[in-house]
């Protein structure tokens, strides 16, 4: 039984598998005490799987806040162990990862053998990430969730002309008093993600096979933009969430 | 320690050269340097006399296939074997003529003097007249024998040659410091010889190698440069463009500095003193080779290491 | 509260954070595990660089304000002044600066003038500032500090390299500048003046060189090489070359490698105290054995070798080693400098660039593109990180600089 946990910025992600199956999973906001946290999270585990820390093998540990888990056997770069993740979820057809996380955007490409080659990742300014999805979800009072089914049915979607995430609040809020479609502003919030990514894709060559992980990527409206901007096809992890834990699991 | 190495070996060339003669030595007619034939101990002769001569193009057509004409390119043959081994070392290296333009120089450091700089436009200008100079030495010749031009303008190179009058001086002979009143061909000549030999005094004082720029000896190694053992390669990509090599080249070569595509930059006005490898401190950017094989290669440590020794002067 | 009161206050107190963050950054230098006690005059020497009243107690000589690398140091050793180098390091130091300057401006300037701010009478210490016009932060720097520019000394650098308008302009330049500074000590230069610092300085190079060696040889971190070569500007040649003898017989004897990977550093200055790059490159594992960075191995270009010894041909020796050889990217014909790049990365066996910008400097921004381009053409891996003087993305940085580690 090997735990595999990413502590990221805005939530912590914990894995427990048993060879490659994931047996237990769990995603929770961050909060201060990152390592108390990952010690509930990990009792938790245990718990609902009826078992002991004695049987807990590899505790593998990535992410923003990893230095912070003084327990861990095994410490991983968050980019490392997204390579990974996604190749092993993707039974190895993954090429090209672009992962949405809390803070931060990063477009991986991986070898043959779940190995990094390259990877580009956003500059201080945290447009288009996690963050975004979060703001926009408190003002439309919908959770993140349904952001996917509402895009699908926009017919004109509006233009948010920020790509920080601060201005664009005040934007979709006085979109919101002119009497804005929800659905409209949601698929225009995932048009400027996915300008967004291909801007820091920037001259970078992407190969065939796109998968899109990290929180906010199980989301079916978003991807089909960043089809639409990158004339790609576009894939969506299992369990889009958890790559980067299960990924340090594996490692 | 280049530099040094080759001091050595200039000075021992010009003493072997000059006066081994005096010792029984003699290498034949075909030396690719100015071992002038004028000096009274001289142990070979500069193949610009066989050239302009009886051995060379003062041939009629009619004796081209004759012993004469089989002489004649024997001499060229052993001309272009000893070119070959050496290439331009024979200038930088072995030039009587060269070395004593270096002890110039370096009075005219010790002195603290400036050298003269000519603009790049002059300086293209400049290389043109080598060629003139050897076109001039094989025409004339075949013109006395072939078209009757007057007998006094045998040898038309060597009665201009500067060094004719100046090296001799090394064996204590002065007879060539003279004007000629035998006839008006002879005296043009003479007069020519000591304005340039008077000019020559100057120029390479004050300017590096300033002979060497208008040598023919040079025009002619040109013409067959591709042919030489030696060879001068340059890494274009990995040359950063610091001009030292530029700087530091005697007779001011810009090709091995701007050059970014040729590998090979042995140029006509090289003379192989190897002073840009020695001051180039990118590693293994310049090489002298001798087929593939590495002679010299720059270096800065090497370059760090000669620098650092000029402290504490 | 009077404005005046208010001023010195602000002024005091920022003073004060900057010598504390220079303070810090000493002592977290000197308690690594790696750090010689022969380094300790290096230290003192870049206490000197935030305050030229110091330094112009410390040395007799006069002390004159310098930008950039293109004016040699030779000349002015020669004149006996001690140049002042103007690249500032400090965060700190930036508040005092930020409301005099546009938003995005370059880190060096903010905290260079920041600096130059932190007390009224640094700007009576400096006889005079040579600024050669290379990037548009240095040229306008005086006028946004609010100098009497009739009083400073412009030198117009000639932005292409390669032909021979560049070369005899900078020359001219040059010769200017000699008379210029022979004006303001009221004395004229001696050729065996000039010679003297030439060959202190080739001297220098010589064991500049073999720290460089030992560098290449990952015996040395990367903190502490900078350490030597930001602290060249401040200090007399001979004691900073006596200095740097010390170090290298201590290392020659004590040989070890370190265990991290070996990795090319390019691009914008890196300048104590702030050294928060190199501390993100070893914290992800790897060191930096080579660089071409105009604030450390390239902070004097060394190999003015000369033949002619006449006073003109040293100048002209001078005038075309710091122009030509310099890789600055203001320059037009800049294509060879990654040339440079391409000879240490085959000679030495490394194989990763990590290229570095500066936010608010277009030059090395603008070049990063094509030095990107030629670097991964050639088979080796590059990463670019775009930061400036503040702490908040060092997380993001080590990320990426750790990714990058195991992509070689």
């Amino acid at each position: 039984m090997n735990i595999g946990i990413d502590v990221g910025s805005t939530a912590v992600k914990i894995v427990f598998l048993e060879k490659e199956k994931i047996l237990w999973k769990k995603s929770t906001p961050t909060i201060p005490g990152q390592g108390k946290l990952v010690n509930h999270l990990i009792a938790e585990g245990l718990n609902a799987l009826s078992i002991n820390e004695s049987d807990i093998g590899n505790l593998s540990v990535t992410g923003y806040g990893r230095k912070l888990i003084s327990k861990a056997d095994n410490v991983i770069n968050e980019i490392a162990a997204n390579a990974l993740g996604a190749h092993l979820l993707s039974s190895a057809k993954a090429q090209t990862i672009i992962n949405i996380g809390g803070q931060d955007i990063k477009i991986i490409k991986i070898s043959k053998d779940g190995k990094v080659m390259d990877f580009k990742m956003n500059d201080k300014c945290a447009a288009g990430t996690g963050r975004f999805f979060e703001m926009a979800a408190r003002i439309l009072d919908t959770p993140v969730s349904e952001f996917g089914d509402l895009s699908l049915v926009s017919d004109s979607p509006v233009s948010i002309n920020s790509t920080c995430a601060v201005f664009a609040e005040s934007e979709i809020v006085s979109m919101l008093a002119n009497g804005e479609k929800k659905e409209n502003i949601v698929k225009g919030l995932h048009e400027s993600v996915a300008n967004r990514i291909s801007n820091i894709i920037g001259s970078m060559e992407l190969d065939e096979f796109i998968f899109i992980d990290g929180g906010p990527a199980a989301n079916s409206g978003l991807a089909d933009c960043i089809k639409e901007k990158l004339l790609y096809d576009i894939h969506i992890l299992n369990f889009p969430q958890f790559t980067v834990a299960y990924g340090a699991a594996m490692s | 320690m280049i530099s040094k190495i080759r001091l050595i070996i200039q000075n021992i060339s010009f003493i072997f050269l000059t006066y081994g003669g005096k010792l029984g030595i003699h290498l034949g007619y075909s030396l690719p340097c100015f071992s002038c034939p004028y000096v009274g101990g001289c142990a070979g002769n500069c193949y610009l006399m066989a050239l302009q001569g009886n051995y060379g193009f003062e041939i009629a057509a009619a004796d081209v296939f004759s012993t004469w004409g089989e002489r004649a390119l024997l001499i060229f043959i052993l001309f272009l074997v000893l070119f070959m081994l050496l290439s331009k070392l024979w200038c930088g290296w072995i030039c009587p003529f060269g070395t004593l333009q270096d002890w110039f120089t370096s009075l005219r450091r010790k002195l603290g003097i400036a050298e003269t700089e000519f603009s790049w436009k002059t300086r293209d200008r400049q290389k043109i007249i080598k060629y003139i100079l050897l076109a001039a030495l094989i025409i004339i010749p075949l013109c006395i024998a072939n078209f009757g031009l007057h007998s006094d303008f045998k040898m038309p190179f060597c009665q201009i040659c500067p060094a004719k009058p100046i090296m001799p001086l090394f064996c204590g002979e002065t007879r060539h410091l003279s004007l000629d009143f035998t006839n008006s061909i002879t005296l043009s000549f003479t007069i020519l010889s000591m304005v340039i030999t008077g000019g020559l005094f100057v120029g390479i004082f004050f300017k590096d190698r300033f002979f060497c720029m208008f040598c023919p000896m040079l025009a002619l190694m040109h013409i067959f440069s591709k042919i030489g053992f030696i060879h001068f390669k340059k890494s274009v990509n990995t040359c950063q463009g610091c001009g030292n090599c530029k700087r530091m080249c005697p007779v001011d070569i810009r090709d091995v500095y701007l050059e970014k595509e040729n590998k090979d930059v042995l140029t006509e006005d090289c003379m192989l003193c190897l002073k840009c490898i020695e001051s180039c401190p990118g590693d293994s950017v310049l090489s002298v080779k001798f087929f593939n094989l590495n002679i010299f290669s720059s270096s800065r440590k090497y370059l760090a290491d000669k620098c650092g020794r000029l402290h504490g002067k | 509260m009077e404005n005046n009161i208010r001023h010195y206050k602000i002024q005091n107190r920022v003073r004060k954070q900057i010598e504390k963050e220079c303070m810090d950054k000493i002592e977290s230098l000197k308690s690594r595990g790696d750090y010689i006690d022969e380094l300790d005059p290096f230290l003192n020497a870049l206490f000197f660089s935030i305050h030229p009243d110091k330094l112009q107690e410390k040395t007799s000589r006069p002390v004159v304000g310098l930008f950039c690398i293109q004016a040699p140091f030779e000349l002015f050793d020669a004149f006996k002044l001690q140049p002042f180098k103007l690249c500032g390091g400090s965060y700190e130091a930036q508040h005092l600066s930020t409301s005099k300057l546009p938003a995005l401006a370059c880190p060096i300037i903010k905290s260079t003038m920041g600096i130059l701010n932190s007390d009224d009478h640094y700007r009576n210490v400096f006889k005079t500032i040579i600024i050669p016009t290379t990037c548009d932060w240095v040229v306008k720097f005086a006028e946004l500090a609010e100098y009497n520019i009739p009083e400073l000394h412009f030198m117009e650098l000639p932005h292409i390299k390669e032909n021979e308008k560049g070369e005899q302009r900078w020359l001219l330049e040059l010769l200017e500048l000699k008379r210029f500074l022979g004006k303001i000590m009221g004395i004229r230069l001696k050729r065996k003046d000039l010679l003297n610092s030439v060959n202190r300085y080739l001297a220098a190079w010589k064991y500049f060189n073999k720290l460089i060696e030992l560098r290449r040889d990952n015996n040395i971190s990367a903190l502490l090489f900078t350490i030597i070569v930001n602290a060249f500007p401040f200090m007399e040649i001979e004691n900073w070359t006596d200095t740097l003898k010390a170090v290298i017989k201590k290392y020659e004897m004590y040989k070890e490698k370190i265990k991290h990977r070996a990795i090319f550093l390019a691009g914008a200055p890196i300048v104590f105290p702030n050294l928060k790059m190199l501390d993100l490159i070893e914290e992800a594992g790897m060191n930096v054995t080579a660089d071409d960075i105009c604030s450390s191995e390239r902070i004097f270009p060394g190999g003015a070798c000369y033949d002619d010894t006449s006073e003109h041909g040293l100048m002209k020796a001078l005038s075309d080693r710091y122009h030509k050889a310099c890789i600055c990217p203001t320059y037009a014909d800049n294509t060879r400098r990654v040339n440079g790049i391409f000879n240490t990365l085959e000679e030495n066996g490394i194989n990763g660039v990590v290229y570095h910008v500066l936010k608010g400097c277009h030059p090395y921004d603008i070049e990063s593109i094509s030095v990107e381009k030629k670097i991964k053409d050639r088979g080796y891996r590059f990463i670019k990180i775009e930061t400036d003087y503040v702490d908040e993305d060092r997380q993001n940085i080590l990320t990426r600089l750790e990714a990058f580690n195991n992509t070689l």
